[in-house]
């Protein structure tokens, strides 16, 4: 029982390390390369990438993404118009938001990385 | 266990379980902030226009007509966590609301309530409840010595938050201090933007001190003061909003771990008048108390002390004054705090 405890212990330990630390290193990471265009500390002039909506009849529109308080704001390259919608906390970034910002009608979302053409198939 | 004496040795070490109750009262308290934050951001998340991206495809969305009952239950938990009743249950039920919060959509993310559900856990592991709480007060439990590893897990949780929060800093993004220009006020002599990218590196070599001098005898008292300042100074200047408030009550409530002094380790004597009040403000009870018709004294394991050097040593180990006990080593406030105390002192007599 002793050296159950003690081992239990010692899992519980390790693993809680070895997840926060991995967690941690993660996050320094992709402030580093910030996937989606921008970091945390990055404001939103900064950074900030441009990305096509490929709708359900093939045609594409280029827009930016901010992050505003309570609210990501999507705004068009093409018309100047933004569609603002209201976010319960600040969002981790995730491509799935692009997709869900356009309802209905976007099938994919595309964006260059480092120069590399990115694409990322809506869900359903 | 042949070769594993250390381990042995870390894993089954004990202390006091009174650093740790202090510690859930702060988080408890914290929890209940972040439950009444959740409920505001719920309210957000069921407007029709809002956007929602759950987390799990297979995890029950959550009702509106449901999210009453969920957060009165997790302000409950909280509750009863902060005053240390049932802590074990409770505070289970505090790290389940707070991890449904998280698994029910990706714009729920809040570092700092992450944070709190982290070190509630680690506080429900370390048996947080065996002091300062209801149930030991209603003597349904003896205090008793509890394992100190969870401890040490929670004081390397801190020192990682720190240290991980320094590096993530060192980016084109931050390092210019353009976060600094909303809200720095700095007179216009000095304006420009050096002053902001000289805030942004001293914030960043500023917490990498934190990190590591937390965990120094000798620097400890310094992080313990100018981290207090640092955090109260973030709520000044960027303002009194819940998640600023939830994390610097958390990382300042946790400092408490550091003190690392072992109960009962220093006997001081001293007139039974001067003596009562620190004894009462001695919640951790690292120190012993003599009553005796002499000028106060300390004894250490470093050597004796008396009058107002005893009584600045006191202060350090005090949950009242640690934080800010190291000031009177400024030499302006320890002349300052010599020549309060050698008045009150005789006045006393």
């Amino acid at each position: 029982m002793r050296r159950f405890r003690l081992f239990l212990s010692l899992g519980v330990f390790v693993c809680y390390l070895a997840i926060q630390c991995s967690l941690s290193i993660r996050s320094v990471l992709s402030e580093v390369r910030r996937p989606y265009g921008f970091g945390m500390y990055t404001s939103k002039n900064l950074g900030s990438r441009v990305y096509q909506v490929v709708r359900t009849d093939g045609s594409r529109e280029g827009f930016q993404i901010e992050r505003r308080p309570a609210a990501l704001a999507f705004v068009s390259q093409e018309t100047d118009t933004e569609l603002v919608y209201p976010t319960a906390s600040r969002p981790l970034w995730d491509p799935r938001l692009p997709c869900l910002a356009h309802t209905g009608d976007a099938v994919a979302i595309e964006w260059f990385e480092a120069g590399t053409p990115r694409r990322f198939d809506c869900p359903g | 266990m042949p070769g594993l004496g250390f381990i042995e040795e870390f894993f089954e070490a004990k202390t006091s379980p009174r650093r740790f109750g202090l510690a859930r009262m702060v988080v408890g308290l914290v929890g209940l902030l972040d439950a009444l934050v959740t409920r505001r951001e719920l309210e957000t998340m069921f407007q029709a226009q809002a956007l929602r991206i759950p987390q799990f495809a297979w995890l029950p969305d959550l009702d509106p007509a449901y999210s009453d009952f969920y957060i009165g239950l997790w302000i409950l938990a909280s509750v009863l966590f902060t005053v240390g009743r049932l802590t074990k249950i409770t505070g289970s039920i505090v790290v389940i609301c707070i991890a449904y919060r998280f698994a029910l959509d990706l714009t729920l993310y809040t570092t700092n309530i992450y944070l709190c559900g982290l070190l509630t856990l680690l506080l429900v592991i370390g048996d947080s409840g065996m002091a300062l709480s209801l149930d030991r007060v209603r003597g349904r439990r003896p205090e008793k010595l509890i394992p100190l590893w969870p401890q040490t897990l929670m004081k390397l949780q801190i020192s990682l938050v720190y240290l991980f929060t320094a590096i993530e800093k060192i980016n084109p993004g931050y390092l210019p201090g353009e976060v600094f220009q909303r809200f720095l006020p700095v007179p216009g002599f000095v304006d420009g933007p050096w002053i902001y990218h000289a805030a942004a590196v001293a914030t960043i070599l500023f917490e990498l001190f934190l990190a590591g001098a937390l965990w120094s005898r000798r620097a400890r008292g310094w992080a313990f003061l100018w981290g207090f300042v640092f955090h109260v100074s973030i709520l000044v200047l960027m303002g009194f909003f819940a998640a600023f408030m939830a994390y610097s009550a958390m990382f300042v409530g946790s400092y408490v771990l550091f003190l690392n002094e072992h109960p009962g380790s220093r006997l001081i004597s001293g007139r039974e008048r001067e003596l009562r009040w620190l004894r009462r403000l001695d919640w951790l009870g690292i120190q012993r108390y003599e009553s005796a018709p002499v000028v106060l004294t300390l004894k250490t394991d470093q050597g004796n002390l008396t009058g107002w050097e005893a009584f600045r040593e006191t202060l350090r180990v005090l949950p009242v004054s640690f934080l800010w006990a190291s000031a009177f080593d400024l030499p302006l406030l320890r002349a300052l705090g010599r020549a309060v105390y050698t008045r009150a002192a005789s006045a006393n007599r």
